[in-house]
């Protein structure tokens, strides 16, 4: 097991080192630099521009800039923001706890709705229920994140102004607020955006879980339990659910990078500045720090969600363990 | 026995004195009912610094203003002339032979971290626009101001090169004065990134209470202000880069203030009951910029827009009214020349090239475009009247437009090849005069010098200057050098006009729109001092009548103040 994880972990470090200097020479050669950006900034005379990117060290090679670059890499410092004080490891660690929370709330519900609507089809499979379930799920899973993310916000902001259009906390009353308060006015603003994002993996999470669900339940053992009396629902919920959630367990794993890929556009609607909004920002401005650290960031969510699938995988299925 | 009353004339007196010390005009509240609330203004884009000589966007100019003072304000009447109310400083007089303004600074003039403000700040704040380096984006509107001096601690003086109309507005509006004390050992290459364009030291009226990176900025009330604390608690500025949340925050009342630039949006949410609309005028104009020169050989006559008469007809096949209609509805009006009509000198009865398509098609022909019998360009000795047009992907309204623009061309015989790219290419082929046509954007501001960078011989023989169309006519630069030179803005008017006439008649370019923006704010704000150029000017006058609060406007300054 060790040797596999240390495997696993060799694999994930080169495909970081890859799309990291991938990142950086691609930001680097898509035209413009962080002195270009806005439409404005043509009004200030180009020597001046010069001298900035002189300051900054932008005027050199690209290979001194990359092998400078990966020298600061290796101590574990992205290097400066170009656009703000302070290192662009600053602006990342204020960005990835908000996508952290995003994502972690849309995974838990994607998984709680996308299992429980699964399992309640399989046991009407084919009935007219589970078809108009099964074509809903589609649906969903088919819709693109910008497009859902704009109509729950004009159902639940607009129309019914049940929670909050945008951002992550209430800018003016949030401080004012009790610690309780304060939890309530994170969790309003969070809601729409997490079920955005748990909406459409809970519609894949429903498909897989109804098919592992169906290749269970006509299995020996479900057979024998209800020989034996056991009710139809302890059967399913106890004995089939348990059995058919492995797949299920190991997509956990596998969502991330889906998760994070929906996360850059529905953190562009609702003003919820985490990692994809930075990330857009940033390359915007050709930021080019923090646009690779954000490429990093991705990558090992990425490979983080690759080493845990398999992990999962492992921990629930002895024959995986013993391969 | 009798009273003396020599201790209360004192008393009276100096009363009188301190009030006319601390007391600009307008901005004395100390009426506690008065003060309070919050509101929220919707910011397009996160700004990169606060520091007011490397500003480049609307919105770090917006919250600069807030925190940073100029040494006196436009007044409300916006007449660049005459009308000002005290900033920085609170009084000004004019040398006699009018190249010289002494501005006497509030004596109470504190910075917020309690150091006095002085003559040397002004000075020094002269000095760092005005170094190449810095990279002021307007820094050749400071170029007939010589020098400033400092005669004693509370009088600064701008020395002028020559005497021309807008001598004030440039010396009292343009700068932001910031403290010589926390600035001077600041590299000035890398002033964008210093740390104090994010933790902002001014002595304006509000200062900087929490900057959470990606969302919002959060302005305080500076209580102990000289000029007496503003009326609001605070105002936050809300990031919202993405557009499609915003009429819903504002209809919500998330936001309470956005401006907006498309119809849809505007025709949307001026009718919402807690919403009021206001137009604001227009600074910026829109246009098809014709290369006079080839694009990459400099020294080449365009083979194509060399030719006045070529371009009138061009202008000529563009209906302008109904592209602006269709787009903007009344968000824009159709431009008549390098100006917008919110400019003193702007005049917008000069003649206009019209929309005529017939006109324009006798006019190709006799310059040798013809359309040859079964093709749909013209040519011309077996050249096909087909150029490019720059366009960026980034704007909408251009994008849409083009299309419109090539199809009307389309039906005069010219081919149009939209050449669209995204905003880095299109500034570094702009800069580099790497185009046909490019549609292209300016927004100015109330006087007419910016002209001079953009539009003269001068700036098209420098490689680096802003006239990207390489236009050159020494009549224009002539005219335009009277207007600048004239006394006052009635005797630089018929100057400007002829300026004016000459490069419209020229058609360097079809000017087609300037846009105008739409300010939607929540009815419980009372704005004040709504400048023409700068609705935010005032802000600090505006307030919430105590019976209109929310809930929100309820929190107070403590803890804010934090």
């Amino acid at each position: 097991m060790r040797r596999f994880l240390a495997r696993r972990l060799a694999h994930g470090a080169a495909v970081i080192f890859i799309a990291a200097s991938l990142s950086f020479l691609l930001v680097h050669l898509a035209p413009g630099d962080p002195f270009s950006t806005t439409l404005d900034s043509a009004a200030i005379n180009p020597s001046v521009k010069a001298a900035w990117r002189a300051a900054y060290g932008l005027d050199r090679p690209l290979l001194e800039q990359y092998l400078r670059f990966l020298g600061q890499l290796a101590r574990g410092n992205l290097g400066p923001s170009l656009l703000q004080p302070g290192p662009a490891s600053a602006a990342l660690a204020a960005a990835v706890p908000n996508t952290l929370v995003l994502m972690g709330t849309a995974l838990v519900l994607s998984f709680v709705i996308g299992v429980g609507v699964g399992s309640w089809q399989a046991s009407r499979a084919g009935s007219r229920g589970d078809r108009v379930a099964g074509n809903a799920s589609l649906v969903v899973a088919s819709l693109p994140e910008f497009w859902l993310a704009a109509v729950l916000l004009l159902v639940f902001a607009y129309r019914f102004r049940v929670f909050p259009a945008g951002g992550v906390v209430d800018l003016v009353t949030h401080d004012s607020l009790s610690p309780a308060g304060r939890l309530i006015d994170r969790l309003r603003h969070l809601a729409l955006p997490a079920l955005t994002l748990a909406l459409l993996g809970s519609a894949s999470i429903a498909r897989y879980q109804r098919a592992a669900l169906l290749d269970v339940l006509p299995q020996d053992f479900i057979r024998t339990a209800r020989a034996k009396g056991v009710s139809d629902r302890f059967v399913l919920w106890r004995h089939a659910l348990r059995n058919a959630l492995v797949p299920t367990i190991v997509l956990l794993g596998l969502s991330l990078p889906t998760l994070l890929g929906g996360a850059v556009f529905v953190e562009q609607v609702f003003t919820w500045p985490g990692l994809g909004w930075l990330a857009a920002a940033a390359f915007r401005a050709r930021d080019y720090q923090v646009v690779t650290g954000a490429t990093i960031m991705g990558a090992v969510l990425v490979v983080a969600g690759g080493i845990l699938a398999d992990l999962l995988h492992a921990a629930v299925d002895p024959r995986v363990r013993a391969q | 026995m009798r009273e003396s009353i020599g201790p209360r004339i004192c008393v009276l007196v100096a009363c009188a004195l301190g009030a006319a010390a601390c007391g600009s005009p307008t901005t004395k509240s100390d009426d506690t009912s008065a003060v309070g609330g919050s509101i929220v203004i919707a910011a397009q884009n996160e700004p990169r610094t606060l520091l007011p000589p490397v500003i480049t966007q609307i919105d770090e100019k917006i919250i600069a203003d807030q925190i940073f003072e100029p040494l006196a304000w436009l007044g409300d009447e916006g007449h660049l002339d005459r009308d000002y109310r005290p900033g920085l400083a609170d009084s000004w007089s004019w040398e006699r032979d009018s190249t010289a303004i002494v501005f006497h600074l509030n004596p109470n003039a504190r910075w917020q971290d309690g150091t006095p403000v002085r003559a040397s700040d002004v000075r020094f704040t002269f000095g760092l626009y005005t170094d190449s380096i810095v990279g002021f984006k307007d820094r050749s509107s400071l170029a007939r101001i010589d020098s400033v001096t400092a005669r004693d601690s509370v009088t600064a003086v701008f020395w002028f090169r020559n005497r021309y109309p807008e001598q004030f507005y440039d010396a009292a509006t343009r700068l932001l004065i910031v403290p010589e004390h926390l600035l001077a050992r600041e590299p000035r290459a890398t002033l964008l990134t210093s740390a104090f364009g994010r933790q902002p030291i001014g002595s304006g009226r509000f200062r900087l209470g929490k900057w959470t990176p990606n969302a919002s900025i959060e302005l305080v009330a500076d209580t102990a202000n000289y000029h007496g604390r503003p009326k609001l608690d605070r105002v936050v500025f809300a990031v919202t880069t993405d557009q499609t949340a915003l009429p819903t925050r504002l209809t919500t009342g998330e936001i309470d203030l956005a401006e907006v630039s498309t119809p849809a949006m505007f025709r949307t949410l001026k009718d919402q009951p807690d919403l009021r609309a206001r137009m604001n005028p227009a600074y910026d104009y829109s246009f098809l910029l014709f290369n006079a020169r080839q694009p990459k050989q400099r020294q080449q006559p365009n083979a194509l827009f060399a030719d006045i008469g070529l371009r009138r007809a061009i202008s000529m096949g563009i209906d302008r009214g109904k592209l602006v209609r269709s787009q903007f509805d009344s968000l824009a009006v159709v431009s008549t020349g390098p100006m917008t009509r919110a400019q003193p000198l702007a005049d917008s009865t000069i003649a206009t090239i019209a929309y005529d398509p017939a006109g324009a098609a006798r006019l190709l022909d006799s310059l040798g475009w013809t359309l040859p019998a079964g093709k749909t360009v013209r040519e011309r000795r077996g050249q096909a009247l087909k150029f490019s047009v720059l366009v960026p992907t980034v704007s909408a309204n251009r994008m849409a437009m083009i299309v419109v623009i090539q199809e009307s061309l389309r039906k005069l015989g010219v081919e149009v090849v939209v050449d669209a790219v995204d905003g880095n290419t299109f500034l570094a082929r702009l800069a580099a005069r790497n185009f046909d046509v490019v549609f292209h954007g300016m927004h100015v501001d109330p006087t007419v010098a910016g002209l001079r960078a953009s539009w003269t011989v001068a700036s098209a023989r420098d490689a680096n200057g802003l006239n990207f169309g390489n236009y050159e006519n020494p009549r224009f630069d002539a005219h335009l050098d009277s207007a600048l030179a004239a006394r006052d803005l009635a005797s630089a008017r018929p100057h400007a006009k002829q300026a004016y006439e000459t490069i419209v008649a020229d058609a360097p370019a079809v000017w087609l729109y300037e846009t105008r923006t739409a300010m939607l704010m929540h009815k419980r704000l009372r704005p004040a001092h709504l400048v023409s150029t700068a609705w935010w000017a005032g802000l600090a006058d505006w307030s919430i009548p105590p019976a209109e609060r929310l809930p929100r406007d309820r929190v107070g300054l403590r803890v804010a103040s934090r």
